[in-house]
């Protein structure tokens, strides 16, 4: 089983993502793609929660800290499908309240804990979104910097480690300055939108690509091929729709790149399909 | 167990609240172990576990909540606040460990355009929430998730309220949430930008908005289902 920690600023989507995937075992959108989670009270809360967001209209609410649920799924894929060589994966999922990750960097004592925890899985998924570019990548690059030295210490202390892989998710794709870069999420999502994070990692760390990759991702989608506007709306009237966002057409809903980021964590093999 | 508070002025409903949610016929939500004495005004803070059975449309979920009731005159004479300092103080704590506040309202004339002289203005409606609510949200319930202002008495001025209740009969076809929501909002008309404002100032927090009456039992089960629907997405340990 792949222990996979999601991490990420508030609002990035995190619960809202588990959710869909959640919601994606119900549903057969990728042919032949078979997800079930494994029967246990906490993911019925994710089915509960999932029904809620998608039937009830309601959102899904705030990750508090020292509230950090931990799910488990299987992913079946057909042989050969989707570029898949393996065809089973199994993984386990502990959801991080979004206010750990902005106190990484600013305030590890206070987080002290969690980063220990973080330290001692195997993968990474962390989502990022950059409502405001620049304040977010001033916000995020010191917080990766402070992981990616933690876990490289970790990992040279600890030499019979399993290397870390890190999978930066940019969720929320669905937006429309996002979309048409979902397709080269390095070059036209992370250069250009986070490029101070994206340098660090990429050149001043020089993480290989085995162990680091970026997504694109977006749990809503948007309302069809030939209509790219994002299938979500605002649970309030008030409220921007980034923040507090339900799905807005079931029927509709085709959501982006959920598994992919998974596949690679678990396998280290990259999906011929990104959509998936 | 998580808590919820009831607060709000005197005589605005709170305890009667909860003893109309204890009187069958149910709906959706059940009251295993409703008070059942006479309503009478509340002297001091009542403390109990209330077993709660709410129909939730993916499964059917048992709740323990501690229900704590609250005299309403100390929130409205400061005599009456000095006099019993202890229990403000009791209920301040209360509130500082409670994961749910309830706050009752109560209707004022401007609504439906009801002249209801036993009701309060509009204005006074709005200076009274402005005053006192908002600092004492701020002041003593920080530590809440959840902020459930219910608009109550809807029977003194909305005329329609059994269609209102029909409309929003949780779990029938078509409800949602959010369009129950955004169809209580004409309820709060004086004090809507000041609940925006509260809500961008408290972001940890979610302030939802209902429309309740004893009179109407789906109106009335409605916060409680969404107390219901939020402790079914906790985690479970």
């Amino acid at each position: 089983m792949t222990e996979i920690a999601i991490i990420g600023p508030r609002a990035a989507g995190k619960t809202t993502y588990l959710a869909a995937l959640a919601h994606l075992s119900q549903k057969n959108i990728f042919s032949g793609l078979d997800i079930n989670l494994v029967k246990d009270r906490n993911n019925e809360t994710l089915i509960n929660m999932a029904y809620n967001l998608i039937e009830l209209k309601d959102i899904v609410g705030q990750t508090e800290p020292g509230d950090e649920p931990t799910y488990a799924f299987t992913v079946n894929i057909p042989a050969g499908k989707y570029g898949a060589k393996q065809t089973q994966i199994k993984l386990s999922f502990v959801d991080y309240a979004g206010g750990i990750f902005d106190k990484i960097a600013r305030r590890p004592h206070e987080v002290r804990s969690y980063i220990e925890q973080l330290l001692k899985v195997e993968a990474w998924m962390v989502m990022l979104t950059d409502f405001q570019p620049q304040k977010a990548d001033s916000e995020y690059q010191p917080i990766l910097e402070y992981l990616w030295q933690k876990i490289t210490s970790e990992e040279q202390k600890n030499r019979g480690r399993k290397k870390l892989r890190m999978a930066v998710v940019m969720s929320k794709c669905e937006r429309g300055e996002l979309w048409p870069g979902r397709l080269d999420p390095d070059e036209d999502l992370f250069k250009i939108r986070l490029p101070n994070t994206y340098k660090y990692l990429t050149q001043t760390e020089k993480i290989s690509s085995e162990r680091l990759r970026f997504f694109a991702c977006s749990s809503f989608g948007v309302r069809g091929d030939r209509d790219p506007r994002p299938n979500r709306e605002s649970f309030e009237n008030n409220l921007p729709s980034e923040f507090s966002a339900i799905l807005r057409n079931d029927c509709q809903w085709q959501p982006y790149g959920l598994i992919t980021p998974l596949y690679w964590l678990s396998t280290g093999k990259v999906l011929s399909q990104p959509s998936v | 167990m998580s808590k919820v508070v009831l607060i709000g002025d005197r005589a605005v409903g709170k305890t009667s609240m909860v003893h109309a949610l204890a009187k069958k016929p149910y709906e959706k939500v059940e009251l295993k172990n409703g008070p059942d004495e006479e309503v009478a005004q509340t002297e001091s803070i009542g403390n109990r576990t209330l077993q709660v059975i709410c129909d939730l449309p993916a499964k059917s979920v048992e709740l323990s909540l501690v229900w704590i009731d609250t005299p309403g005159e100390l929130y409205i004479d400061r005599q009456k606040k000095e006099d019993k300092t202890d229990v403000w103080q009791e209920i301040c704590k209360e509130l500082q460990t409670s994961r749910y506040i309830i706050l009752l309202l109560p209707p004022h004339q401007s609504l439906f355009n009801n002249r209801n002289e036993k009701l309060t203005t509009s204005l006074n409606s709005k200076n009274r929430f402005k005053d006192w609510w908002i600092p004492f949200l701020s002041q003593n319930c920080q530590q809440a998730k959840h902020i459930l202002i219910c608009r109550h008495k809807a029977d003194m001025y909305n005329p329609n309220i059994e269609d209102l209740g029909n409309q929003n009969r949780y779990g029938i076809s078509g409800f949602s949430w959010k369009e129950y929501f955004n169809s209580t909002s004409i309820d709060f008309g004086e004090i809507k930008d000041q609940i925006e404002l509260y809500q961008k100032q408290h972001q940890h927090q979610e302030i939802r908005r209902f429309v309740t009456t004893i009179h109407n039992r789906s109106l009335l089960e409605l916060p409680w289902l969404y107390i219901g629907t939020r402790e079914s997405i906790r985690p479970q340990y």
